[in-house]
């Protein structure tokens, strides 16, 4: 109970938060703090340029966060690695090492938007407020309104709404090829008299039961007008062509559905939901908040493409049986015509699904666009932040 | 060794701080600039040491351009500002050493410290000390150590006494002695008349933005300096 009320940290929340917030911290008064303490005017007195004033400041600070970073984290993989109840592979541990190579450009991004703010500022108090601010705007705003945004752009009905017009759609349909079951009726009475009444008593031997009797026939009514089929040809003709009239129903269904979109509800609700989902995160990648977010979930099987992942295994497993399904009823049918739905099957050897992890490669590919996001904040801040400490007013 | 030609250095704002000032100081030379607030003297030490560009003119140092070949021309030069302002969390030893690897005075040694903090008469001890507890008179010092370790053929001093008690100036005028004994070129702004006449070999009054008078030494060795100063600020004004 007590994690679900306050849950535990987790390594994202201290990259992403704690880390991020830290470095920032660190490198607000990197060169305004200099500034106005009055040292940067002593160090540029001196035969050292700006770039290695930049350099040396970015390698400092950065270390300093960097290595009791890895510390730490080399504390946990020794627990991991002790641990008799954890057992890693080896694609594991090269995922974790992505991991931490992604937390470290995350990191050494927040060092740089901090020293680039610094660049900015003349007082480490004004750095102080900017960055907070775009610390809040790129952990917590962007990441969020892009969501709202994507919602607003991208509308899905609800699936109440969807159900509601589905069963309006099946509800119109279904009176029109009752309809035309009912006249048919009518007809086959008019023409076979008495032998449809027989048929009728046999609830139309299964067929379009569902459709008059809002029900299924039983089987022992199925089974009994086959049988007399057998022996009658005159029913068995009658019934044929009763059949073919619940075909023509069927075929008419089926088009007023399609003319109603009826299939098209559940798809279109699926696909405007995917197209939702893939607009908010390709907008909140402008936050490098979201890239690491997508790094860090694809790369530890825990986002959004590993639930797509399973969904596609699930779906490949689902082909997979009902071909089995199939192919057993029909052997077992070749064998005993007598077999029916109602019978037992030896499924011993089905295909039982097993959830493989998506190979590294597939991930890797997935992650790269997001990584070299990541990167080129880097290297953006850094540019910024250079350009402008080239032409910075130290007095 | 510290040459500047006709120099002008016009602000963003319009403001004229330096109007085609022209001067040199030479080696084992104490050259003070007087002037007002607002005259150019500080103007003049922040194009030498490349914190701003000059609008026209040059300035050099030991033959290199200041706004061409920054790097080169600070190898040979300090500055001892009016404030010296050093990592308060340091001590006086991992201050002095940070500003010397800066220098390019690697590999310096315990005796080294101990030399230097005794030239500019700060007591040993005090070099354990952190600089968050050093008097003014105390970091000026220790800004003078840091040129010192440096050792270069020229020195810039921005208003190096302002707020000194009397016994600290004269210790530092002292140390300016010896400095230029060594040969060293000083270049030095200051309010300070006084200890201008006590220490300066020439002076170079300023007003607003001009160089309106050089004194040598004899000019005013034996004259009230204040004098001459107010004099040559009205002649300045009647031009």
């Amino acid at each position: 109970m007590l994690p679900i009320l306050f849950p535990p940290l987790d390594f994202l929340f201290i990259v992403t938060i704690i880390m991020s917030l830290l470095a920032m911290l660190f490198s607000h008064d990197a060169i305004a703090g200099e500034r106005q303490n009055g040292t940067l005017r002593l160090m540029i007195s001196n035969s050292i340029s700006r770039t290695t004033i930049l350099f040396g400041k970015f390698i400092g600070g950065s270390a300093s966060l960097i290595i009791p970073f890895i510390l730490v984290l080399l504390a946990g993989v020794l627990y991991i690695s002790v641990n008799p109840a954890i057992q890693w592979d080896g694609s594991v541990w090269l995922e974790l090492a992505l991991l931490t190579a992604a937390s470290i450009i995350f990191i050494t991004l927040f060092y740089l938007l901090g020293l680039m703010v610094s660049t900015f500022s003349r007082y480490s108090s004004t750095s102080i407020l900017n960055c907070l601010f775009l610390w809040v705007l790129l952990i917590l705003v962007i990441p969020n309104v892009c969501t709202y945004i994507s919602a607003s752009l991208c509308r899905i009905p609800s699936i109440k709404e969807t159900e509601r017009k589905e069963n309006e759609i099946e509800k119109n349909a279904l009176k029109v090829v009752r309809k035309h079951m009912n006249e048919a009726a009518k007809k086959f009475k008019l023409k076979y008299g008495g032998l449809f009444s027989e048929f009728e008593s046999m609830e139309y031997g299964g067929i379009g039961t569902f459709l008059f009797l809002e029900r299924l026939a039983s089987s022992t009514h199925e089974k009994a007008a086959e049988q007399r089929a057998e022996t009658d040809p005159e029913f068995k003709a009658m019934m044929d062509a009763f059949r073919m009239e619940y075909k023509i129903a069927m075929k008419e269904l089926r088009r007023i559905y399609e003319e109603l979109g009826y299939f098209k509800l559940t798809k279109d609700m699926r696909t405007k939901s995917i197209r939702q989902t893939k607009l908010a995160k390709n907008l909140a990648c402008i936050s490098p908040f979201a890239n690491f977010v997508y790094i860090a979930r694809d790369l530890t099987g825990t986002g959004l493409r590993s639930l797509d992942y399973f969904e596609q295994i699930k779906d490949e497993y689902e082909e997979q049986f009902q071909s089995y399904a199939t192919e057993k009823i029909s052997d077992a049918r070749k064998k005993n015509p007598a077999i029916d739905e109602e019978s037992l099957l030896d499924v011993r050897d089905r295909p039982r699904f097993a959830f493989k992890e998506e190979a590294l490669k597939g991930k890797l590919n997935e992650v790269l666009p997001y990584w070299g996001i990541l990167v080129s904040f880097n290297v953006v801040f850094f540019v910024a932040a250079f350009a402008r400490f080239m032409r910075y007013d130290v007095r | 060794m510290i040459e500047i030609n006709e120099l002008t250095k016009r602000y963003e704002d319009g403001v004229l701080a330096l109007d085609h000032v022209t001067y040199k100081v030479e080696q084992g030379e104490i050259f003070c600039l007087l002037g007002a607030n607002g005259a150019g003297k500080t103007t003049t030490v922040n194009i030498l040491l490349d914190f701003i560009p000059p609008t026209e003119g040059q300035a050099s140092i030991n033959g290199h351009d200041c706004n061409k070949f920054p790097l080169e021309a600070k190898k040979y030069v300090s500055y001892v500002s009016e404030n010296v302002q050093l990592y308060g969390m340091f001590t006086a030893r991992q201050n002095l050493a940070f500003f010397a690897e800066l220098a390019g005075k690697t590999g310096l040694k315990k005796k080294d410290y101990d030399d230097v903090m005794r030239t500019v008469g700060l007591p040993e001890k005090a070099l354990r000390m952190r600089l968050k507890n050093f008097s003014k008179g105390m970091r000026q010092k220790l800004g003078i150590a840091i040129a010192l370790l440096k050792d270069p053929p020229a020195i810039l001093m921005d208003e190096p006494t302002s707020g000194l008690d009397p016994t600290s100036a004269q210790e530092f005028l002292a140390q300016l002695r010896r400095l230029r004994e060594k040969g060293k070129a000083i270049l030095m702004t200051t309010h300070d008349i006084f200890r201008a006449k006590l220490i300066a070999d020439r002076v170079g009054i300023m007003k607003q933005g001009r160089l309106v008078a050089v004194r040598k030494k004899q000019d005013f060795k034996h004259a009230d300096l204040e004098e001459i100063y107010i004099h040559d600020m009205q002649m300045a004004e009647t031009v």
